[in-house]
């Protein structure tokens, strides 16, 4: 089944859905992946709610939901039975102790490839710096640091608008009407910024 | 009450589980052993060494496995224990379900979408985010477990990086096989 998580999972699942059980098509599968990864959550667990909700609504997602967490559930509860009793066994140790060494690698190589999808420019460094020394050195909750990213991007992509529309209706003096119309336009062109932050990338 | 607890802290972290998999473990490892200590540093990244290489999400393998250790530490029988293990998890999901079926409902309703002008901005300002995050859990895991503080762990971590970056072994594979080494080594 679906070993090693996130990007070997993810050409499992294309592998299954697209091309054997032609559940999804090639465009719609990588479409809803792209959103789904920018969203919170479980990567595996959304991808088969979609699926299921695409071809069955509610009750197929929520199947699909099931599906997705029960092999979780069964093998981790075998390991975590047997295992517990067995956590200071001399040998379990000894593998152990090579073991942690390779999760910290894992762990670092992914940072360091999602740096480079992501972009190294100065203010992704920066802000992937400020992150970890908000976590590590001020001890600040991760959620917290998310939440301040988050609303930093949003503040300053409205920032970056505001200019933007102010540019616009500047010279026709701000009676109102223009800007209101604006504001309209804005929101039925909600590409625009998009279209120039990918331009950005 | 460990109840309430494991489904209030694994909500949370489903709710800002942000870029996937391993930038969550930094969210699981802040609650789980700095806020809580349901599970020591060392314990917690052998627990991310076994989620690797067992099959499903490593987040959610996560929540099963920390759901049971708490709930057992705390002196209930097995099969409460078990209850705890289903219910953290599905308290993991949860969150995740309820932003699907928003999103379904509104973001692939293009009309619907064009009134959230400010929504991707923030989604691509929580990228580099991510990336930062999954640098703390590997920070998180290393200070305090005391791995790679001698020469035969630094010599097992750098192979690692260097194969994980380099080729496309897998994963699974190279823990088994850091296993291995470990088991001679020490």
């Amino acid at each position: 089944m679906a070993f090693g998580g996130g990007y070997t999972m993810l050409l499992l699942l294309q592998r299954e859905l697209v091309e054997r059980r032609r559940y999804l098509d090639e465009k719609d599968f990588w479409e809803t992946v792209t959103l789904v990864q920018s969203l919170p959550g479980v990567l595996v667990f959304n991808m088969a709610l979609y699926t299921g909700y695409k071809l069955r609504g509610l009750k197929g997602g929520l199947v699909a939901c099931a599906g997705a967490i029960l092999p979780s559930v069964v093998v981790i509860l075998l390991i975590a039975t047997i295992f517990s009793s067995y956590w200071e066994n001399p040998v379990l140790v000894r593998i152990f102790h090579g073991v942690r060494p390779c999760v910290i690698a894992l762990l670092l190589a992914a940072a360091l490839r999602m740096a480079m999808t992501v972009g190294l420019n100065v203010k992704n460094v920066l802000v992937a710096l400020a992150v970890v020394g908000c976590i590590i050195a001020l001890h600040i909750s991760p959620i917290y640091v998310l939440l301040i990213v988050g609303l930093v991007s949003g503040f300053w992509a409205y920032y970056k608008a505001q200019r933007l529309k102010a540019a616009e209706c500047g010279s026709s003096g701000v009676d109102g009407s223009g800007c209101a119309a604006g504001t309209d336009h804005a929101a039925d062109s909600a590409i625009g910024p998009r279209g120039k932050e990918d331009g950005e990338r | 009450m460990i109840f309430l607890q494991l489904c209030y802290t694994f909500f949370k972290i489903g709710l800002f589980g942000f870029g996937g998999g391993y930038a969550m473990l930094s969210l699981i490892e802040r609650e789980v052993v700095g806020h809580y200590g349901w599970l020591s540093a060392e314990r917690f990244a052998d627990l991310v060494a076994v989620s690797q290489m067992t099959p499903g999400a490593v987040s959610i393998n996560c929540a099963t496995y920390v759901g049971y250790e708490a709930v057992a530490a705390a002196g209930y029988p097995l099969w409460v224990a078990v209850a705890g293990s289903v219910l953290t998890s599905l308290a993991l999901c949860a969150p995740s379900l309820l932003v699907m079926l928003a999103v379904l409902r509104f973001l692939f309703n293009p009309v619907r979408r064009a009134r959230l002008p400010y929504l991707q901005p923030v989604l691509d300002g929580l990228k580099p985010a991510v990336v930062g995050l999954i640098f703390s859990s590997a920070l998180l895991l290393l200070l305090p477990s005391g791995c790679l503080t001698d020469y035969r762990s630094v010599l097992i971590g750098l192979v690692s990086l260097a194969v994980l970056l380099f080729t496309k072994f897998s994963p699974v594979y190279l823990i088994l096989l850091s296993g291995a080494a470990g088991y001679l080594l020490y």
